[in-house]
Formats: C-alpha cells, structure tokens, sequence
C-alpha cells in the first residue's frame, strides 16, 4: 500500500574538516550524504529513505506514539551525535 | 514445509533462475574461493596472534555499488559491518575518489567500525581500467594506542581513552604509501612493528583478491559475472524469505539487565521486540536504556551483526543460503541513536563488540524461544572474557602487548548440551595454544582445565566455562580486563538452570590466598579495570562463564549425570542438589543409588 509522504531527498553538504555524523531517526544506521527528510506532524525527521518512513509510519509510530513521547529515541541534542566545527 | 517440498524447492518452483545453476554455481564457488584465499594471506602473513592463532578477521567481496557478494567469515561479529561500512565509505568519499591501487583503511566507531581495535580495509577492484567492486577485510589490531596497553579500557567514559580513531582515508594511493597517515598510525600505536605486520597481512590479501578477479574475468565474460552475483543476491533472499514465512507470525519481546557498565555499578537493561511479518522480520530494540559511561555501548553494525547472527541461527543453522547482501534484505532493524545499541560522540564502545553482543544475541533468540522453541538454545556464558597485558619483554628487552580471551559455556539445546570451553558465537575465534602463548609472553600457564559445576542444570546442561591460572614470570606486566557475567548469570530456558558466573582473583607474590582484584587493587569492579601492575611471582587466576542449562534437570538421563561426575564436570553434592541423582562409590567406582534417586526425584 502506497503511503502519503511529503519527504524529500537532501544532499548532506560538509566541509572536510567537519565531523559530524548524521543517524537515521528510525533505524538509527549513518546516513553518509543522501538523506531522506521528511515533515511528521511538524517535526523533521532524517530517514535512509522511502523504506525507513514507510516503517516509521505503519509500525514505530502507532506502536509508540509521537516522537516527543516516546523513550530514549528523541532527536538527539546538538553536540551528541556530532563533534563538528561549524 | 506442509506440502513436503523443501524451501529451495519451492522457491525454485515460484522463480525459474536466470543463469543455469551450474553457472551459479561456479561462479559462486570461485567467489568464496577467492574470499577463502584472501583470509589465508591474512593467516599466514600477520604478525599478531590474534590473527594468527585468533582468527579475529573477515575477508569480503562487494560489487561496484557496495553489494556483499562473497566472504570467509571467520568472526560473525563483522558480518554486520562489512556491508554497511564499504557502502557508506563509498558514499561518503565518493566513486570518484578511487583509483587503482588504492587502500583505504577505516575504523571510525560512529562511521560503521565495530569498536576501535577493529580496522577494515577496502580496495577498488578493476579490470582492464573499470571499477568491478571492493575487497574488503576487517581484522583487530592488538594494540592501537589509547590509555590501557592492549586498547582495551574498561572505564574508558570517552572514545580518546580507547585508542586512535580513523575515518576512512588513504593508507595506499595509486599504489604508493600514503606516508603521513602511516607515521601517525605507527606513532600513536604502543607495537608499531606488529602493526606494521597486520597492516600489510590485509593489504596483501586485498590485492590477492584483485589478482584473483581478474583471473576470473579472463576466464567468464564479466558481464556474465555481474548478472550471476545479482542473480545470486537474489536467490539469497528468496532463499531466506522463505525460511522466514514457515516461522510463525507474531510480535516476541525479551529483556535483560547487564551488570554494569565498567564505570559505575549501574545495571542496564536491554530490550527487544521481534516481529514477524510474513517473509520478514523487524528486530526493535526501542526502550533500551540511554547508552552508558562506561565503553559498554555498541555501534550500530554490532547490532545489524548480532540481529543477522541471530536469524540466521533460527532460519538457516547450516549456512546452506549463500551469504551475501541479498540475506539482509528481509531483515529490518531499529537501533535507536544514543541508546546502548547504538553509541554516538563521544561515547566509549570496544566492550559493546566483545561483551555486549553476544548477550544481544542471546537475547534475541529468547524472543524467538517463544515462537520456535525448538530451535533456541539456552543463553550462553556471553563474555569474551577480554584479558589485555603488556610491558617490556624480559628476553627481548622490547615493548609488547598481547589481547588474549579464552572460552566459555554455550547453552544446552533440545537436543543436545552446550559445548564446553567454546570462544563466543559472535567471534567464532580459536583460543591461543599454551606453548605459543608462553613462548611469546612472560607469563607461566600454572592450570587450563574446565570449571566443574558451572554448566546450569538441565536435561541439556550447560557447556562448562574454563579456568586458567597464570604466574608473572617478568619483573612486571601492566595488566586490564574486561570480563562480565560475574553478576548476573546467563539464563536457563524452559526450567533450566544458570550457567556460572565468571571470577577473576590475584594471589600476590608471598600472600597465601587467592583475592579479588577489589581488595588487592581497590579497583571499582571486581572483572572489569585497567592498568593493573602485576609484579614477578603474582599469579592470576580466571574462570570464564557457563552457559543455562535447556529443560528440567530432574528430566536429564541419570546416566548422563552418572557420566559428568565421572569426567569430573558435576559434582556429586550438584548432582544430587540439582539433578536429583545420588552418586555413591562403590568397588573403587562411582555408580547410581537407584533408591535414593527414586526419592531424590519423587520429592
């Protein structure tokens, strides 16, 4: 079943001396440069793609609810998933 | 199956194959070959003796896109890494970033490394000036810096304190040294020459499998070659979609508490949920508790390695599927970022690879216990009992280290009672011989036997842990551990029992006893510290863990338990404590008193 997605792909654009990382807010896998971002009841959220918001919206967001409800998987703050310069 | 055909049978029905299966077949087969030669370089070339005698590596083959096509697979934990960290580095870099001749080595926790110490390396592969795919290995690099000799800190609270951390670049460009990078390696690293050693084991092997494709493509068009890994992939995942569909569908969570994290004495829990959907499964470890202090945490491909390890031991316990990336299509997972399945910066990781994932596997297949029973084993001991030393040689006078681990119990099944002294199922390696290891380390091997009693009871006993007790024979040795399962016990299934717990003591030159390290150190924990001096004539003393015993050991044939007292395995109080079997001596030999055995288990 096709599901509804307002989601875009986005080119993730750092300088080489910048060491951030980012994770997918589902699966939590490396998104390394293509990312798959998506607007959820106004909250952007970083997928690896089409899949990963697939699964977010039939299984992860009725099972557990919102994302500001839900335990341990908040969008991580900055510094945390990242140690970049800029 | 309900009609009587076999998986491949049916699937073979559902989709003709697009090449012939001899085709396939011998494509495949030159494939694994080269994969195997590849692992045999490494063997036979590396310095360390946690390649040499360790097997602590995995050797690969991916296609131009990234794609697992074929591999030796010595160490499972890697299985998850290898094909996700190739891809990623080839994304992150670019494919124009890559020309003949080129390694790149990579072991960035946060980027798809399993912990620090695990190094992968890849190299393009071409034929005739076109890219074809990757060679790939991972190994573990004994010794790459940090603040414990042997990397191995357990109260490491950051990644700086576990060693030198590279993203993927460049050790080789078009054929040539990339001499900047390798001074700051072999700076930064406490054993240079065994690095230097290790380093160039992988190497060689990448271009063995370089030499090796382009050989095969002489021999078969390499668009034949292409068409036949994609068929392969393909048939892979039919292959395990299938197997998936005869499990049956439902949702099935577990939990556990691990005992601490190395820097505080807080447990932890871990939780899982499998779903089973049709011909796929979700791994969900959402609830599990924010990651740690302590290096305890696991990378994500650590995870993505003990998911497949796991499903792979319900679905396909004989590896008659070929294992390439088409095995991981049915399968999804969530790890959710910043929990204790997947670390972010800065947190400390090198025990999630060795003591965390093989307790996730455990716990993944109590969550399949309750929809194929059958096939699930009992936990196992579920540490790799990590026992890092260093210092200056007495004989040679140079600096060495050395990362040893030994064997613990596995889990009694339904058919049969865990194996004894078995090295962890996520790291498959062999333990190191004594005479190799005394002729290499100043350390005298005083004992190396099986722990008696620790199996847990079952009608299938838990296999039994090891025991080693060594002697400083060197004025010093700076010794860090990293052992777990000396709190919390690895479970029983279906009214078995717990296997034993894993012990580490000290016996001080001129002391009369054994102690824990917490009274003769004062370290924080009793199996998990670091830098520890040892002096000449201390003797250290381990035991690793065993593994749950499978169903009620009042069920277990009395003349199995008759047997294990006679191997000295259980005791005779245990075997009447646990199995309910009086043993008593009788004409010089040991034999059942069929009586009290009666009462014992009427009771």
């Amino acid at each position: 079943m096709e599901t509804e997605t307002n989601g875009r792909w986005v080119e993730i654009v750092r300088t080489w001396h910048d060491t951030a990382v980012t994770n997918c807010a589902l699966c939590g896998r490396l998104v390394p440069r293509r990312i798959w971002l998506v607007e959820i009841d106004g909250a952007v959220l970083p997928f690896c793609n089409e899949e990963c918001e697939g699964l977010y919206r039939s299984y992860w967001l009725p099972k557990y609810g919102q994302p500001e409800t839900r335990h341990n998987v908040k969008s991580p703050s900055p510094g945390l998933t990242g140690e970049g310069l800029g | 199956m309900a009609d009587g055909r076999s998986a491949i049978e049916t699937i073979e029905k559902e989709r003709p194959l697009a090449i012939d299966t001899v085709t396939l077949n011998i494509v495949h087969n030159a494939l694994t070959n080269i994969a195997s030669e590849m692992a045999l370089v490494m063997l036979k070339t590396s310095y360390s003796t946690i390649f040499n005698e360790g097997l602590d590596f995995t050797t690969v083959l991916l296609d131009r896109h990234g794609d697992l096509i074929a591999e030796k697979n010595y160490t499972p934990s890697m299985m998850g890494a290898i094909p996700h960290t190739v891809k990623w580095a080839v994304e992150e870099k670019g494919i124009d970033h890559f020309h003949p001749g080129d390694v790149l080595v990579h072991n960035d926790c946060y980027r798809g490394g399993c912990h620090l110490p695990e190094h992968m390396m890849m190299r393009p592969m071409f034929v005739k000036d076109r890219l074809v795919g990757f060679a790939g290995n991972i190994g573990h690099i004994a010794e790459i810096g940090g603040k414990a000799p042997g990397s191995f800190a357990s109260d490491a609270t950051d990644i700086y304190q576990e060693g030198l951390r590279l993203p993927p670049v460049k050790l080789i460009d078009r054929g040539e040294y990339v001499e900047d990078v390798w001074r700051i390696v072999l700076a930064n690293h406490r054993t240079p020459h065994n690095t230097w050693g290790d380093f160039h084991a992988m190497i060689g092997s990448l271009e063995t499998a370089e030499r090796r494709m382009g050989e095969l493509a002489e021999r078969y068009d390499l668009a034949l070659i292409e068409r036949a890994t994609a068929e392969l992939m393909d048939y892979s995942e039919r292959r395990l979609r299938a197997e998936i569909r005869e499990l049956p569908d439902g949702e099935y969570s577990a939990s556990m508490l691990v005992e601490d994290d190395g820097v505080t004495a807080d447990p932890f829990e871990v939780k899982v949920t499998i779903v089973i959907r049709g011909d796929e499964i979700i791994a969900d470890f959402t609830g599990s508790s924010p990651q740690v202090r302590g290096p305890m945490n696991c990378t994500v491909v650590v995870v993505a390695s003990a998911i497949y390890n796991a499903v792979f031991s319900v679905t396909d316990p004989h590896s008659t599927i070929p294992r390439n990336s088409g095995c991981y299509r049915p399968v999804k997972f969530i790890a959710p970022a910043g929990s204790v399945v997947n670390v972010v910066h800065p947190g400390p990781c090198v025990g999630g690879n060795t003591d965390l994932q093989p307790k996730l596997i455990d716990l993944l297949l109590k969550a399949f216990s309750q929809a194929v029973p059958e096939r699930i084993a009992a936990a196992s001991g579920g540490s790799s009992s990590n026992f890092l030393f260093g210092g200056i040689h007495p004989v040679t006078g140079t600096y060495y280290t050395n990362y040893h681990f030994d064997g613990h119990g596995t889990g009694g099944t339904i058919q049969k009672d865990g194996n004894n002294g078995e090295i962890t199922r996520h790291s498959n390696c062999r333990n190191t011989p004594v005479e190799v290891f005394e002729g290499r380390y100043p350390f005298l091997n005083i004992e190396y036997r099986l722990m008696p009693d620790s199996g847990g009871a079952g009608e299938h006993r838990g296999g039994l842990a090891t025991t080693r007790t060594l002697e400083v024979t060197a004025d010093e040795i700076t010794l860090s551990c990293l052992f777990d399962r000396a709190k919390i016990p690895g479970w029983g299934l279906f009214n078995g029992k717990s296997g034993g717990l894993s012990q580490l003591l000290v016996k001080r030159a001129g002391d009369d006893q054994f102690r824990t390290f917490v009274a003769a150190f004062n370290t924080v924990s009793p199996t998990k510290f670091t830098n520890v001096l040892l002096k000449r004539g201390d003797v250290v003393r381990y035991v690793t863990p065993g593994g749950g015993g499978y169903g009620d050991p009042l069920r277990r044939d009395p003349a199995a338990v008759l047997a294990d007292v006679r191997n000295g395995w259980v005791s005779v109080a245990a075997a009447r404590r646990d199995y309910g079997v009086a043993v008593m001596e009788q004409n010089g030999d040991l034999t059942i008193d069929d009586a009290a055995t009666a009462v014992l288990r009427t009771v």
